[in-house]
């Protein structure tokens, strides 16, 4: 078992160009921490989505995978109806730090610093933020969580039989 | 590959993977979004919610545009694209003020 690891080792060395049995010498160890903390990080990313993918998309609640991260209420209320609020919250997160990151890397490549957000930006996602929350003011003050409206969007996934 | 590199395609991939897998989930109807466009009380269509759903997609969209292109930070987004977003939930949450309201006053009347 050891052996293995020693060539899994060595196959990623080799990958990150580093060829560690050409030259002990020019081996640096900072620049392998480096490298394994982004690989890490990659990994973790990957399997992020992949245990996302198991535990949401299966038809059957049966068929999903017991580790598996589920997904389906991801915009819906504790009644089980999408929330629109939650849904444009969503969006707006996506849509800012895609392009925060992107500008990121970006300034990194020209060694420019981290750039700042701008105020409307700011405004943007306070915008949406605030809307999230004022409606849930609005539904708590008014008890619409609870309506009986909401039971005429059945919860169920395609498939599976709705059952009250 | 430079480090700084790898660091910028792996998280790339892993926001817009992360982003696609929900699209896709919720297009298969994985992610629950039945009922995102109705009426919580009574269950019916609700244009507000349409037109804020429009708008803040196409806001959403134009701004995605606007800061993969820009170079040198995020771009301030343009004012109308703020004004438009902000009358847009304005509005919709002006809908839902008032279905509340006319709720609890025909509750009362009852």
């Amino acid at each position: 078992m050891k052996t293995v690891w020693i060539y899994a080792a060595l196959i990623v060395l080799t990958m990150l160009g580093l060829e560690p049995w050409k030259n002990w010498a020019a081996f640096d160890p900072g620049d392998f921490m480096q490298w394994s903390l982004a690989l890490f990080l990659f990994a973790l990313e990957m399997a992020f989505i992949f245990f996302i993918w198991l535990g949401t998309h299966p038809r059957q609640q049966n068929d999903r995978f017991p580790l598996g991260i589920n997904l389906e209420k991801l915009i819906s209320e504790s009644d089980g109806a999408a929330s629109f609020s939650r849904f444009q919250f969503l969006i707006f997160t996506f849509v800012v730090a895609s392009g925060y990151v992107v500008q990121v890397f970006m300034a990194l490549k020209s060694s420019a610093p981290v750039p700042d957000i701008p105020n409307g930006v700011l405004a943007l996602i306070g915008i949406s933020g605030g809307s999230y929350v004022v409606s849930k003011g609005i539904e708590k003050s008014t008890g619409d969580g609870n309506a009986t409206g909401s039971q005429t969007t059945p919860s169920t996934l395609p498939g599976e039989v709705y059952k009250p | 590959m430079d480090i700084v590199q790898f660091l910028r395609v792996s998280l790339l991939l892993f926001i817009s993977g992360l982003a696609g897998t929900v699209a896709i989930l919720m297009l298969f109807g994985r992610i629950r979004i039945a009922g995102v466009l109705r009426d919580k009380r009574t269950g019916v269509f609700s244009p507000a919610r349409l037109q804020s759903t429009v708008v803040t997609l196409a806001t959403a969209g134009t701004y995605l545009g606007l800061s993969i292109t820009h170079d040198g930070g995020l771009p301030d987004p343009p004012g109308e694209l703020i004004g438009a977003l902000g009358g847009s939930h304005a509005l919709y949450l002006g809908a839902k003020v008032l279905a509340a309201w006319r709720t609890r006053f025909t509750d009362k009347l009852i």
